[in-house]
């Protein structure tokens, strides 16, 4: 059982990412760059948070360097935001091809006024829904406007 | 009768005086010649020979080393004059070098001053340094430095890299070869690290 949500939409997955970091290690031949040190990662109006995040390209058939990233990495305090929610989680895992994030770890969903926790978040940029899974428990926050 | 010995005196007279005069003459010439060609001082321009000698200048020389894990080093200077101040240091203008890691990967370097170092084992590029590798990047900084033992590069100022479709910031670079595996080259950027990828 699982909760819908919608906000996760990336409006322009073509749109420049900016990635600021502490430290960039790349690796040529395994093709990865590894951002480690207060990572930020904007795209759009999408932020990505972490002391950790992995950029994997996709190699070439030859060998060389890719230009199309695989897979991007993040894991330590990884906080994923949009301008309608925002979730966090231990690891999260964008597939850019596939336009979709896989949250792992202690997923803390937050939207508008109420928070959703998981075992695991899934999220589809292209349409924005997202699907907590896995122990999913609605956590009311004490104090909000609602409870008046 | 002495008409006739009058005659024969002054015959026997010219028969020795004459080679007398003739040996007089040609010593005073040899003696001449032999001092003419010492009097006259070489003919050349002063100014180069003190040039030559004050700052003993190599024109175009080129350094170049292989180094411990395989990489090629070679660097070379319009003009390389060796540092009055400290020993087996050379300085250079308008310097060029190229490393070439293990991998394959070469990086082409241009600066406007450098400095090898013998004795640290290490060479320095400084001011309007622009390096160009061989995946397409150009990196500009204001100084870097090469090892001569070992494939390695550090950046001794902030350093800008534009690639095809990135662009890359950041205060320090260091590029060199993975201890446990020399076929694999790491790049380093260490502080403000920013990064720009448009997909």
């Amino acid at each position: 059982q699982g909760t819908e949500t919608g906000g996760f939409r990336n409006s322009d997955p073509d749109a420049p990412v900016e990635v600021t970091s502490d430290r960039l290690d790349l690796a040529r031949a395994e093709g990865t760059a590894l951002f480690t040190g207060n990572v930020l990662a904007v795209q759009g109006d999408m932020r990505l948070t972490a002391q950790w995040v992995l950029v994997t390209y996709l190699l070439n058939p030859d060998g060389t360097l890719g230009d199309d990233i695989d897979t991007i990495t993040a894991r330590d305090d990884v906080l994923l935001i949009t301008p309608e929610e925002a979730a966090e989680g231990n690891e999260a895992i964008y597939t850019p091809l596939t336009n979709s994030v896989v949250m792992t770890g202690d997923v803390l969903l937050t939207q508008g006024g109420n928070t959703v926790a998981g075992d695991r978040l899934i999220v589809d940029l292209e349409t924005g829904l997202g699907e907590v899974q896995g122990r999913v428990r609605t956590v009311l926050q004490p104090g909000t406007d609602e409870d008046q | 009768m002495s008409a006739g010995r009058r005659y024969t005196q002054a015959v026997v007279a010219t028969k020795y005086m004459l080679p007398l005069i003739a040996l007089g003459l040609l010593s005073t010439l040899v003696f001449l010649a032999r001092s003419q060609p010492e009097g006259e001082p070489l003919r050349f321009v002063d100014q180069t020979i003190e040039d030559l000698a004050k700052t003993q200048r190599l024109g175009t020389p080129r350094y170049s080393a292989v180094t411990d894990d395989g990489g090629e080093l070679s660097i070379t200077a319009e003009i390389l004059v060796p540092d009055t101040a400290r020993d087996h240091v050379t300085l250079g203008e308008t310097m060029a070098a190229t490393l070439a890691m293990p991998d394959g990967v070469f990086y082409d370097m241009t600066a406007d001053h450098g400095e090898l170092d013998e004795p640290a084992m290490r060479s320095t590029l400084r001011d309007n340094v622009v390096v160009v590798s061989s995946d397409g990047a150009v990196l500009r900084t204001d100084a870097l430095r090469l090892r001569n033992d070992r494939s390695y590069l550090e950046t001794l100022a902030p350093v800008q890299i534009d690639g095809p479709n990135w662009w890359i910031t950041s205060d320090r670079m260091e590029i060199f070869t993975d201890p446990k595996d020399e076929m694999q080259t790491r790049t380093v950027f260490t502080g403000d690290v920013r990064l720009l990828y448009t997909p």
